[in-house]
């Protein structure tokens, strides 16, 4: 009772890495083990917060961006694909030709910017979340096709439909499969996605991406959602996983990451049945 | 900007993009004009003979919308590429209920902005002439 009376003390402070050793089968252990899932539960509610705060600032961030560097932008991109129609020197062509790519490189990171700061999903409706997840496939048929990456497909039968924008959760589940993809290109393992409903703490449904590549080293894993944070050197954005963050919660649902570096990563959805969100 | 004949006015703010999105029209034979403001593009002479409006839809004195609405007041068949630097659902919605005929984020290359234009020409009712 002295440690419980101690730990509660910890918490009020502030301090949500607080737990007891939860041993025993009778009440004090119970209570222990019922302490520990609060402060657990406290703790993520802390971190999504800390993460809404940062994604809101980024909004506001990416708003002025857009506005202030798309004309610039514009006028880049327009006379260099411009220049580069009538070119007929070809050393000049290519130069030109990486001027184009890289401003529609440009282009895509401020738009990334501004689907990180997208707070609302535009249209949501009942829909099968395992018809988003074969879409999805079907997308990256080519691109896992290449890479060599095996996917093992578990959709369970019995899914309710989700109040969800198909579109944006289909961007969620592309991104997170990306990643799976990029994560074995080394190690050759397989990718696994899977879908299921579950009741606690509240009816959802869940999607499961998970890989058998590296695994995530602690330190990243608490910056895994922010912008720009990449492990994938130039190669990445950053933005990927920003972006699935805030679509999902904008669906009133959470992004769950466990992984052990060895041992492969697993990345979960849950989109609620009752979303929590203003529709 | 006027010329003796005027096939696009461009509406926007940002002399460079101006002067990008002339360069580009006026290449595939189309003749342009352009204005810099809502004021200008209202009070611009071309405004009733042009065939096709590329307006921005952030200027400094209001809304492209607004010249939108303006001129289709006077000409509801008025084809309008509306281009925006902020081009998130929200704003694309807002555009489209007002009615702009083509939505052209911003940055466009060369072939979308004519690809744009285009399919702006070939949307108004009963015109022969195509860039």
């Amino acid at each position: 009772v002295d440690a419980l009376l101690s730990a509660t003390r910890r918490v009020a402070d502030g301090d949500l890495a607080t737990s007891l050793p939860a041993t025993g089968a009778h009440e004090i252990g119970d209570l222990g083990r019922a302490f520990n899932d609060m402060v657990a539960r406290l703790s993520d509610a802390q971190r999504q917060l800390t993460q809404a705060d940062k994604l809101a600032s980024v909004g506001r961030l990416a708003a002025g961006l857009a506005h202030e560097i798309n004309n610039p932008l514009t006028a880049v991109l327009t006379y260099a694909s411009f220049r580069l129609k009538r070119c007929e020197d070809p050393a000049l062509a290519q130069d030109l030709e990486v001027i184009v790519r890289e401003t529609k490189r440009c282009r895509d990171i401020v738009r990334g910017l501004l689907d990180v700061a997208r707070q609302t999903p535009s249209r949501r409706q009942p829909g099968d979340v395992n018809e988003v997840v074969q879409r999805s496939l079907s997308v990256l048929r080519n691109h896992l096709a290449l890479g060599q990456v095996e996917v093992a497909v578990d959709l369970a039968h019995d899914l309710p439909a989700v109040p969800m924008d198909a579109n944006q959760i289909q961007q969620v589940v592309v991104n997170l499969l990306l990643n799976a993809a990029d994560a074995v290109a080394e190690t050759h393992g397989g990718v696994r996605v899977r879908t299921r409903r579950t009741e606690e703490p509240a009816p959802a449904v869940e999607i499961d991406v998970e890989d058998a590549g590296h695994g995530i080293p602690a330190e990243a894993r608490a910056h895994l959602f922010e912008p720009f944070f990449t492990t994938k050197g130039a190669r990445g954005t950053g933005l990927g996983l920003s972006i699935t963050w805030g679509i999902v919660q904008a669906h009133g649902g959470t992004v769950r990451v466990a992984s052990e570096p060895g041992q492969g990563s697993r990345f979960t959805v849950s989109l609620p049945l009752v979303p929590k969100v203003p529709s | 900007m006027t010329c003796s004949e005027c096939d696009v006015l461009i509406v926007d703010d940002d002399a460079v993009v101006r002067s990008a999105a002339e360069r580009v029209l006026s290449e595939a034979g189309l003749p342009v004009s352009s204005a810099a403001s809502v004021a200008d593009a209202l009070e611009h002479p071309d405004r009733a003979r042009c065939r096709v409006v590329l307006c921005d839809l952030k200027l400094p004195d209001g809304s492209g919308l607004e010249v939108l609405r303006h001129l289709r007041a006077e000409r509801p068949d008025l084809p309008f590429v509306i281009t925006t630097g902020y081009a998130t659902p929200a704003t694309l919605a807002r555009a489209a209920d007002a009615g702009a005929t083509i939505l052209l984020p911003k940055p466009f290359d060369e072939e979308e902005l004519l690809a744009a234009v285009r399919e702006a020409f070939s949307s108004a009712p009963g015109k022969e002439k195509k860039p």
